[in-house]
């Protein structure tokens, strides 16, 4: 052994340092750490955790998206909120848009002007506007009016729904028409409206009608 | 035959599949879904309406029922705030302090952002009082001006459901057609 040949700090003579033996090369570790970082690199990351965490998201992603049967995102449509506890459910669906549409541009909230129009499961059936008779936004023409209060436009379309409804019923032999409707209105509708729909729907075969909220209490 | 033996890195297990883009198209997918979503809790309010012809019809009442006197509680949200009707009457409220005519029974009042806007609470305590007498009636009819906001329909048919203690007031909202001029 070299080392014991080497005499470390004995006091027979004065001190002068680490002999060169104990001591490691200046490119001994580095060569080392280099070889030691070559390895890892090679190495794919392990993905198989991460794997599963975004697996499972998704599903339930995908889950929760397909059993909401109310999807509300156009940006003209602004909902009122409520403290009713009820839950939202298939049904045919009317929606109102409101005269304003909300929007982002460059991150920052815009708002511009909207024509309200009736939609019924997302397919545009009638645009409205002030008229000669009513300054409103939401008036409906004269012409579109039976008896004052059923919407034609909304009445036939509604129609094909309920037919849609009741064909696929009797091909898959299950649910039915069940007769639900879900109005789904900007809160800025006016009163009048609301009836002219209810009456209309009433008038295409629909009985049972349902109001879309914002439950207030979560 | 020794030569033929595999070296011990090839025999010690399947090479892992590579999960890169696996990973990346479900990220895609994810961003995608968050994006169509909207978190928004979404409820409903169950209304009757009137009937001009057709419609099923879910309110089927029962034979019994009909034999009992109805309240008929109306609720008339107008211009000037709230009123109120029952069995065909108008309630005139206070006796002290009768509505003067054309004064609404529960007149709008000042928000707190400064607007007017009807008076929920005053509406709540009323139905209440009403809610009392007739423990057993649950429907109410609504009827507005033309020009009152679905947004305020709403909050009157909150406050005509329950009490601020929550006791159940009259959950069974009917439309009226007939619009007050």
């Amino acid at each position: 052994m070299a080392s014991e040949n080497v005499s470390i700090g004995d006091g027979s003579s004065p001190y002068e340092g680490w002999p060169e033996e104990l001591l490691r090369q200046p490119d001994q570790g580095r060569k080392r750490r280099a070889k030691k970082g070559d390895g890892e690199k090679n190495e794919p990351p392990a993905l198989n955790s991460l794997m599963d965490i975004v697996t499972i998201i998704l599903v339930y992603l995908i889950k929760s998206f397909a059993t909401s049967p109310i999807d509300v995102s156009d940006p003209a449509t602004d909902l009122p909120m409520s403290t009713s506890k009820e839950k939202t459910e298939e049904a045919a669906v009317v929606l109102v848009t409101g005269p304003i549409r909300k929007g982002f541009v460059n991150g920052q909230k815009t708002q511009s002007a909207n024509t309200p129009q009736i939609v019924v499961d997302d397919m545009p059936v009638l645009s409205m506007g002030p008229t000669t008779k009513n300054p409103s936004a939401f008036a409906i023409p004269e012409a579109e009016l039976e008896r004052k209060f059923v919407i034609k436009k909304l009445r036939t379309k509604l129609k094909e729904v309920k037919e849609a409804q009741e064909l696929t019923a009797s091909i898959t032999e299950e649910g039915g028409f069940n007769g639900k409707v879900v109005i789904i209105a900007d809160k800025a509708t006016p009163y009048s409206l609301l009836t002219q729909l209810l009456i209309t729907c009433g008038e295409a075969g629909f009985g049972e009608y349902k109001f879309a909220i914002v439950r207030m209490d979560s | 035959m020794a030569n033929r033996r595999k070296p011990r890195g090839e025999d010690a297990g399947v090479e892992e599949p590579d999960l890169v883009p696996m990973m990346n198209l479900n990220f895609a997918l994810i961003a995608c879904l968050l994006s169509m979503t909207v978190n928004v809790p979404l409820g409903l309010i169950s209304v009757q309406a009137p009937q001009l012809g057709g419609g099923g019809g879910s309110s089927a009442s029962k034979p019994e029922e009909e034999k009992k006197p109805k309240l008929n509680l109306t609720i008339f949200i107008t211009r000037k705030g709230y009123n109120l009707a029952a069995s065909g009457a108008t309630l005139t409220g206070d006796n002290a302090n009768p509505p003067r005519p054309g004064q609404a029974l529960i007149p709008m009042k000042p928000n707190d952002k400064g607007e007017m806007d009807y008076d929920y609470e005053a509406l709540n305590k009323k139905l209440l009082e009403i809610k009392k007498n007739f423990p057993l009636e649950d429907n109410v009819i609504m009827t507005a001006d033309p020009e009152v906001i679905y947004e305020r329909v709403v909050h009157t048919m909150d406050s005509a459901r329950e009490s601020a203690d929550g006791k159940e007031l009259f959950p069974a909202v009917a439309f009226s057609a007939g619009i007050v001029g």
